[in-house]
């Protein structure tokens, strides 16, 4: 009935691989060092011929001032970066409660505390307020910080006065809101450094002897690039924040020994394409490795002239070739070192896709070779499923004589659940399981089901399923038809997706083959009314896995129209009864009736059983009495009462009319 | 189709050799993987098909490097088939440094008539799950 179309595969494989082979690598984009920009001056010559005077006069004046400032204030407390930026836990246990006199105080006292807590960007905790005079309140607060907060809010109107704030310190004396001003904070100024020193037309940052800025005041010396790795990090944080658009960075005579601070650089600023460690005192490549050169994808200069490393490379070999070849393995994309061309790398097309994050091609939807595949497998996955929810041993027919059937459970939980869970109750389908990896070889010909009659017989004993197949994103289906000798055609279908475990109502997933064969006439097949029979049924049971690995997946070009026709057969068939018990095969008919009395063990997992449904302890009492009356399970009977509405009385007869269709494990024994 | 306990153990011990192997040279030799197929080897990979070794292996070799661990396999011998072998196997995979992808794989091996005693993949199918 399929016809002899086993070459269509290959055919529809040509079409679409074409498509998928024009593709090829990802294209590389167009070369960014060809022809100039703006941007590729090189900074040697902007550095080396500095043409910009006021630059010269403003380093002139760095060092002028040298010493100039006397340090009144605090260093300690205003360093921001000793013990590596955090408040040191000593310091802070002390009592550090600061007095801040308000002067001008026209008005009441509570009034001042609340519109300075109002106006202050950082919160304020005043521990007391006290009226010193007629104009003059004295705070007191918490700590410095906060002092500092109420310093910041010096000048501010109050009642039409201008208040101003001093503090009041025992080690210090009196710091007065101008003295403050001076010291804000090492970061402020910093922040103030950068821009002062950037030039926006040629997107030049100079940093160079940046310890020295008068900006910088009394700090210098704080700003060592060399001490605090932390303030490599605040530095490149604030260029970022302040100057994003930065190609073009000058870290010339810094005194820097290495650029360990300067290692998250490259995160922080992939754009930059020109670098300046002039005038440092870098003295081996270990020195500069620290920067992550490979990681830069845009740096194209790096000037390290009048650095340590210079010098010992000559003497050593006479000539900077050495270090030119070491710096550009170290910096794979640099084109100039020192002002000097670097050569081209010679690089090797292997080992890109190794280590590619992104897979070569896109994920695509089911996969189905022909139209003549498409019809058949979709008549056989809905009416397939359709009895395996409802009524298994009506599959009987659709299975050879000969067919076999074998399960695998999979109890590893899906790694994006792993996070949060450790495993899945997996423990009512464990029975049949026959992986390799943990099934005995012993046990595999047992666990193997060969024939209809025992297959039905273990899918009856499997737990009752709700397979949703109204909805396509839950479920894959690749299949083509494959020869597996000169005169059998068969159908390979792969079925990957989801289904309910409806005794313990939770989401499980599932990926199963079939071989299906067209049916031979006078086969019971074929008599049943089917147009094929089942010769493999492979199963893989899992922990849910959702579908997101396919629910987005490209469309092929033939696709299936499952859902849609599940749901016209499902608006169809309103009329129809839907039987209350997934019946199965007639087993057991003999039904006690003597109640039934639960073991504790029993009765523990009943409990259980309670909590997880939700269940009220009238609706558990029901489940037990139908439990104890007709020695059902206790997911069985919560079924039946569920299914009832919870009527007893129509439950129990409900039951009454379907008993016969229960397999045995569905009752206490 | 042969049903003695013979055959079976040797189909499968057949099958766990070669869910060995397979996965083996996939994540450390994936140059030799051609050996397990052929020019008419049917390939489906995440519903992308190829037809033939050829364009399956230069896709292969685009793929960043792999770490397969099996989770589950299991085979049983294909219904009105010489010999034919089904294969079915869960696990995951991680692709270079990601984090691990649940699959599903399924193969179709067959004599390979050419070569005496020796079998290839007839049919590969792999998907995420």
């Amino acid at each position: 009935m399929f016809g002899n179309n086993n070459a269509s595969l290959l055919q529809e494989n040509d079409s679409v691989m074409t498509d998928a082979s024009k593709k090829g690598p990802r294209g590389r984009g167009p070369n960014k060092f060809n022809g100039k920009s703006s941007n590729s001056k090189s900074i040697s010559e902007r550095l080396g011929n500095s043409k910009n005077p006021s630059l010269k006069n403003h380093l002139k004046r760095i060092k002028d001032r040298k010493g100039e400032f006397p340090g009144r204030i605090d260093k300690n407390r205003l360093n921001p970066y000793k013990s590596n930026g955090r408040p040191n836990l000593k310091d802070f246990h002390k009592s550090t409660h600061e007095k801040v006199i308000a002067s001008n105080v026209v008005g009441k006292t509570q009034d001042l505390e609340r519109l300075v807590k109002q106006k202050s960007k950082k919160p304020i905790k005043i521990l007391k307020a006290e009226r010193k005079s007629e104009s003059v309140v004295c705070f007191t607060v918490e700590h410095m910080g906060h002092a500092n907060a109420l310093l910041n809010l010096s000048g501010i109107k109050f009642n039409g006065n201008t208040v101003t704030f001093a503090i009041h310190n025992r080690k210090h004396g009196i710091t007065t809101a101008n003295d403050y001003k001076n010291s804000i904070s090492v970061i402020e100024n910093l922040k103030q450094v950068i821009i002062n020193h950037y030039d926006i037309d040629t997107q030049y940052l100079n940093l160079s002897n940046i310890n020295n800025d008068p900006l910088l005041g009394d700090k210098k010396g704080l700003v060592d690039l060399n001490k605090s790795e932390k303030l490599g990090q605040v530095l490149c944080k604030l260029i970022k924040e302040n100057i994003p658009q930065v190609k073009t960075i000058s870290f010339a005579n810094n005194n820097l020994r290495n650029l360990k601070s300067l290692s998250k650089l490259h995160a922080w600023l992939p754009n930059v394409m020109n670098l300046s460690f002039q005038n440092n005192n870098l003295v081996t490549l270990k020195d500069i490795e620290p920067l992550n050169g490979d990681k830069f994808t845009n740096l194209r200069e790096l000037v390290i002239a009048d650095n340590p490393i210079k010098e010992k490379e000559l003497q050593k070999y006479g000539n900077f070739e050495n270090l030119k070849g070491k710096i550009k393995s170290m910096f794979p994309s640099l084109l100039i070192l020192d002002q000097e061309e670097l050569p081209e790398g010679i690089s090797f097309d292997v080992g890109k896709d190794l280590n590619s994050k992104s897979l070569p091609l896109q994920i695509k939807s089911s996969f189905i070779d022909s139209e003549v595949t498409a019809s058949t497998v979709q008549d056989f996955i809905i009416k397939y499923f359709t009895l395996f929810d409802t009524n298994r041993v009506g599959l009987l027919d659709l299975y050879d004589d000969n067919a076999l059937f074998s399960l695998s459970i999979n109890f590893n939980i899906p790694p994006w659940r792993r996070r949060h869970e450790k495993s899945d109750n997996m423990s009512n389908w464990k029975a049949f399981d026959r992986n390799f990896k943990t099934t005995r070889q012993s046990n595999r010909d047992n666990l193997l089901i060969k024939g209809k009659n025992s297959i039905i017989q273990t899918l009856a004993k499997l737990p009752y399923t709700k397979h949703p197949l109204e909805d396509d994103s839950k479920f894959i289906i690749d299949t083509w038809q494959i020869n597996v000798s000169p005169q059998q055609v068969l159908i390979y279908l792969n079925i990957s997706g989801e289904f309910n475990d409806v005794e313990i109502k939770l989401n499980k997933s599932f990926s199963r083959t079939f071989l299906i064969a067209p049916s031979q006439p006078q086969s019971n097949a074929a008599k049943a009314g089917w147009a094929y029979t089942i010769f493999n049924d492979q199963v893989t049971v899992r922990p849910w896995s959702g579908n997101k690995s396919f629910d987005k997946a490209e469309k092929n070009p033939i696709q299936f129209q499952i859902s849609n026709t599940v749901k016209s057969l499902n608006n169809n068939n309103n009329n129809a009864t839907t039987n209350v018990f997934n019946p199965t095969i007639q087993l057991n008919t003999n039904i006690p009736n003597a109640p039934y009395n639960f073991t504790p063990e029993q009765l523990q997992e009943q409990e259980q059983f309670r909590i997880q449904h939700g269940l009220n302890e009238m609706q558990h009492k029901q489940v037990q009495e139908l439990s104890r009356q007709t020695h059902l399970t206790y997911l069985y009977s919560l079924q039946c009462l569920n299914d009832f509405s919870w009527n007893f009385d129509s439950a129990l007869e409900g039951y009454q009319r379907v008993k016969d269709q229960v397999p045995p494990d569905g009752y206490y024994h | 189709m042969e049903q003695s306990s013979v055959y079976s153990n040797v189909i499968n011990s057949g099958a766990t050799a070669f869910v060995d192997q397979y996965y083996k040279i996939y994540d450390t030799n994936r140059g030799y993987i051609d050996g397990f197929y052929k020019e008419n080897s049917a390939i489906l990979w995440n519903g992308n098909p190829f037809s033939g070794i050829t364009q399956f292996k230069d896709f292969l070799l685009k793929l960043p490097v792999t770490t397969h661990t099996i989770q589950t396999y299991d085979c049983q011998p294909v219904l009105g088939s010489e010999k034919s072998i089904m294969v079915n196997v869960n696990g995951e995979v991680k692709y270079s440094d990601q984090s691990s992808k649940q699959f599903h794989q399924n193969f179709i091996l067959m004599p390979d008539l050419e070569k005496q005693g020796t079998y290839y993949v007839a049919h590969d199918c792999f998907r995420f799950i």
